[in-house]
């Protein structure tokens, strides 16, 4: 990585002619363009920092809650995951800097992150109907925990209106329930509501 | 539409097929049968194959009348199984096969919710005596060798064995204490792992059960130098005794191997499989697994059980305390 | 008895109806159980033990061995279709498979998988049949120090798979390696970073990782879309829906190389279908005429994995059938599965009870061929799964993740975690993390960290041990060669840019 901050310089001056050129006409599509490059940006280097936090924090757990060395002088338990964090610090800081101050990031040619609220509203809203799931699951048992998943699906996420696509949702827990359960014996929670 | 039809098409096809194997294969036997065995292993594991071999003897000795399904809960090294258990209070039907590792797995962690304490004893069934293994073309021919050669040189001799918590680990603490004498433990994740360092010359001496290594001794690759305890071992006639080889063990961990019941069990459950397994040690397929496997038939039971449970309890919680891991205290 | 009287000796006891039967309900039984996730042959053979050991040995371990084969042949099929991951060694399959299938490809894809995991799967059983002892050697040979230089080198692989931001790729393999670390210390027995969660003590399960990562990320990050239509084209033609003559043909070195890749580090206790499918990734990528389609849906890259992690289910049965050691999950099962019958397996499994070992060995053959006449013919119908509206598709792998995760342990914690890392997932995707060298680096990382302890203990601490032993001296040579590949690679790759640019 090293080699390649260095000989970027020397390719700079027939590039920036080109990018010139295209500089020379704005046009809608490159604001987009402009704003999620920076939005890309901004979020690699909060993201680099982000790991160098954890890898800190964990790094402190590590020394404190682990013997570093073992009885005859080996590597203890502690050992490993304090090189991890300490590599973990410093990886972080590195991703940070690279996307603040290294050449790619500042003429912007790095691959933009799609971040569009919608979506990932979209994408939380079915992680959490999956996480209503996994708590109901104990108490009501997987039929009525998995119901309730696909109840979310077709109301709130999916809003389906068709007939044969409600009765197949509906029909997929019993599948599984009969697949798992009933013929290979894995024993599915039956509910602690119920019984 | 046309797509629906077709995702029913293969799912109701796929059902079929499994349907079909289904019935083929594992017709009927107990989902929720009338008793459940309980192991801490995975399936293949050396407490899920003995009970599984208690099992076969009991029903084939028609002193069950079904096999009774094991059911494997890994998780947690015990805790999971005790967990279980726990669960299922006052179920006459549950038992499960207990050894040392409930007994530790509990102490090592902080709030455990669960001990053996709490489960209903029923009996223990026996012991397994602990054997001295080196490779078969080792200096060491009884284990009184292999304590002198360490004498005279501490900490450079190796043994195998398991994560430092398991019974060989803290039977080493146990013996280096009494002897004097120190010498390196190297954990290995399984038994394999264990032997082939033998083979290798990569470790001096492992401590296990004679199953873990009779086939091995058989072939010549291995021998056994000295089995620990006070009674030699039908499996291997010649080997001589710890004691014999004047050495102290009284105070080294048993490996043993119980059955206990859900808590709670009603007394009249718990004296019919005390009957059971009484009958089970008189059978003659019981004495030649007892032989194979090199273990000690004890059948100890109420008071005697509950006295041996609390001695092991006491050794193997003194010698967590010492390795600083007991935490539940 | 030599090789090839026993072969044929055991060829004779395995035709009969009897064990040819059930060779095929256990083919039959591992494929289906290969498909779902979490769920595995050492499960499927558990239910099955209380039926199996009512059969004679032969048969009762036939069938086994027909689970742990179709199996592997299953796996394949949801890495691809799904990206669901089976098991460790599916992971490396789902690399190209899955974008394989969202090119439409997945027929291409399953095909060849299915006739990959027939040739290696037969060249490791050639393997165990002709070089079981000496492979058993190599097997004892292998210490402390071999693993950990192994496990180096397999490291420093997976960085390889990296893709276009090798400091993406590194943070991923270290998250991946401290994730590892959770759970039980080996030698210590000290709990590290278990928070007081019980479940926690064993470490995270696999299975529900690497199932939360891939498919329920993959879902998550599919869903953001709002679209009415099907996920994937999935073309109606029965010849666009198997691999073509060319596509087998460009394949075949990976098969190969898969296969005798497989087979070699099959043989490895615990090292096994991991390492093997991602070594046989990485060669297959580092000798193909066309290195730049790997991770973009490369038919090599499908061939290669699936070849190495069926020929190396004939790996593991060496150290199993010659000394008695069991080189993995299935393989402990096994080992159970023969003491419960009352052969002890060890040495002299071969000499005392060839009538029972050469049929296993020879069934293996049989279900090779079974397996390949098998699944093929389904291939059409599983690619044409892919098209069903991704609105039932999603929710019924959103299920089946659940419960295939709790299947393993039943553990309604798993599950947790399921969902845990199914956000995870979703993150790292987002921002263009690959997850692969995460969920590589947390199989490889124990292996590693015991393996280097445990040499270093022996050594009392002196790292010269790696150079004293023969075999570990040339994987540290292997690894350091490596090392200075991917330094100086790039850099003359990136000297070759400027080159042309300056021209």
């Amino acid at each position: 990585m090293e080699q390649e901050i260095v000989r970027r310089p020397d390719e700079d001056t027939p590039d920036e002619d080109a990018a010139e050129e295209l500089a020379a006409e704005p046009s809608p599509a490159d604001g987009d363009q402009n704003r999620d490059a920076r939005l890309t940006r901004r979020v690699h280097v909060v993201l680099g920092l982000v790991i160098a936090a954890l890898g800190a924090w964990l790094l402190y757990k590590s020394r404190t809650e682990l013997e570093f060395r073992g009885p005859n002088n080996e590597p203890g338990p502690g050992y490993l995951p304090v090189l991890l964090t300490i590599c973990l610090i410093a990886l972080g800081l590195a991703l940070s800097a690279v996307w603040l101050w290294g050449p790619k990031a500042r003429r912007g040619e790095a691959p933009t992150l799609s971040l569009s609220p919608q979506g990932i509203g979209r994408a939380l809203l079915v992680w959490l109907a999956l996480l209503v799931c996994a708590f109901l699951i104990e108490p009501l048992g997987f039929l009525a925990a998995g119901e309730v998943l696909v109840v979310l699906v077709i109301v709130v996420i999916e809003r389906i209106r068709s007939i044969p696509l409600i009765i197949a949702l509906l029909l997929l827990p019993p599948a599984m329930y009969l697949l798992f359960d009933t013929l290979l014996e894995v024993q599915l929670p039956g509910g602690t509501l119920w019984y | 539409m046309f797509r629906i039809r077709q995702l029913l098409t293969v799912a109701i096809a796929v059902l079929g097929l499994i349907a079909l194997a289904g019935c083929g294969s594992s017709g009927g036997g107990g989902k929720s049968g009338p008793v459940e065995v309980v192991t801490h292993n995975a399936v293949g594991g050396g407490s899920d194959v003995f009970t599984r071999q208690m099992i076969k003897v009991m029903y084939e000795n028609k002193i069950i009348d079904t096999n009774w399904p094991v059911r494997n809960v890994p998780a947690g090294d015990s805790i999971g199984a005790m967990s279980y258990m726990f669960d299922h209070k006052g179920n006459a039907g549950l038992i499960a096969q207990v050894t040392p590792t409930w007994l530790a797995t509990p102490m090592t962690v902080e709030n455990a919710k669960v001990s053996l304490a709490g489960l209903t004893p029923i009996t223990l069934v026996a012991t397994e005596p602990q054997v001295v293994a080196t490779n078969a073309k080792s200096q060491f021919n009884t284990f009184a060798d292999f304590v002198a050669a360490a004498k005279k040189a501490p900490d450079t001799l190796v043994q195998a064995g398991g994560s430092s918590t398991a019974n060989d680990a803290l039977t080493r603490l146990v013996l280096q204490d009494s002897l004097g004498a120190k010498w390196k433990f190297l954990s290995f994740e399984d038994t394999g792992s264990r032997i082939t360092a033998l083979l290798r010359d990569d470790a001096n001496i492992m401590l296990g059960s004679a199953s873990d290594v009779a086939e091995q001794v058989k072939a010549g690759q291995l021998k056994v130098i000295a089995v620990i305890g006070n009674q030699r071992l039908d499996a291997f006639p010649d080997v001589s005794t710890t004691e014999e080889q004047g050495i102290d063990s009284s105070k080294v961990p048993v490996q043993f191997r119980a059955v206990m019941g859900a808590p709670d069990m009603p007394a009249d459950a718990v004296q019919k499989y005390q009957d059971d397994l009484s009958k089970m040690v008189e059978t003659d397929d019981w004495k030649n697994l007892i032989k194979d496997d090199g273990l000690v038939t004890q059948n100890l039971q109420d008071d005697k059980l509950e006295t041996y449970l609390k001695e092991q309890t006491d050794i193997v919680g003194g010698l967590l305390q010492g390795l600083g891991l007991r935490k539940d205290q | 008895m030599n090789a090839v009287e026993g072969l044929l000796h055991g060829l004779q006891s395995a035709i009969t109806p009897t064990n040819l039967l059930w060779l095929l309900v256990g083919c039959l039984l591992g494929t289906l159980v290969g498909i779902l996730p979490g769920l595995g042959p050492p499960a499927t053979i558990a239910i099955l033990l209380p039926l199996a050991t009512g059969f004679a040995p032969a048969t009762g371990l036939i069938m086994m061995a027909g689970i742990y084969y179709g199996a592997k042949y299953g796996g394949s099929t949801t890495s691809i279709l799904l990206n669901i991951p089976g098991e460790s060694s599916s992971v490396v399959t789902c690399i190209d498979g899955y974008e394989m299938a969202k090119q439409g490809r997945a027929g291409k894809a399953l095909g060849i998988a299915a006739i990959g995991s027939f040739v290696a799967g037969t060249l490791g059983v050639i393997g165990l049949t002709f070089l079981a002892p000496a492979a058993a050697d190599v097997a004892v040979n292998f210490g402390p120090p071999e693993y950990s230089a192994l496990m180096v080198f397999a490291l420093l692989l997976v960085i390889m798979l990296a893709g276009d931001s090798m400091l993406k790729g590194f943070i991923a393999m270290f998250i991946g390696l401290f994730l590892s670390t959770i759970g039980t210390d080996l030698f210590s027995g000290a709990q590290r970073f278990t928070g007081d969660q019980i479940e926690l003590a064993g470490g995270i399960e696999f299975i529900a990782l690497s199932v939360g990562i891939f498919a329920v990320g993959e879902v998550l990050i599919n869903i953001e879309d709002k679209t009415e239509k099907q996920l994937f084209q999935v073309p109606n033609k029965i010849r666009d829906l198997l691999p073509s003559r060319q596509d087998i043909k460009k394949s075949t070195p990976a098969m190969l190389q898969g296969g005798i890749v497989g087979f070699l580090i099959g043989i490895l206790p615990g090292a096994g279908s991991t390492v093997a499918s991602f070594v046989s990734y990485i060669i297959a990528k580092k000798t193909s005429k066309t290195p730049e389609e790997f991770g973009k849906g490369s038919i090599e890259g499908v061939a290669a994995p699936e070849a190495a992690n069926n020929s190396e289910t004939g790996g593991a049965m060496v150290p199993l059938l010659t000394m008695g050691i069991p080189g993995s999950g299935t393989g402990a099962v096994l080992l159970g599965a023969l003491v419960l019958y009352g052969l002890n397996p060890g040495p002299l499994l071969f000499h005392e009870h060839a009538d029972v070992v050469w049929p296993i060995i020879a069934s293996m053959y049989l279900g090779n061929i079974a397996l390949l006449v098998m699944n093929l013919p389904m291939v059409p119908l599983f690619a044409k799964l892919l098209n069903t509206p991704y609105k039932v598709l999603y929710p019924a792998i959103l299920l089946i993740s659940v419960v295939g995760v709790y299947s393993v342990n039943f553990s309604i914690f798993d599950v947790g975690m399921l969902v845990v890392f199914g956000l995870l997932g979703y993150v790292m995707r987002k921002l263009d993390i690959p997850p692969a060298p995460l969920v590589l680096a947390f199989v490889l990382g124990p292996i590693a960290e015991n393996a280097i302890r445990q040499s270093l203990l022996l050594s009392n601490n002196s790292p010269i041990i790696y150079l004293e032993r023969p075999i570990s001296a040339t994987l540290i040579g292997l690894a350091v060669a490596l090392l200075l590949v991917l330094a100086f690679g790039r850099g003359r790759k990136v000297r070759d840019q400027v080159v042309e640019i300056d021209a």
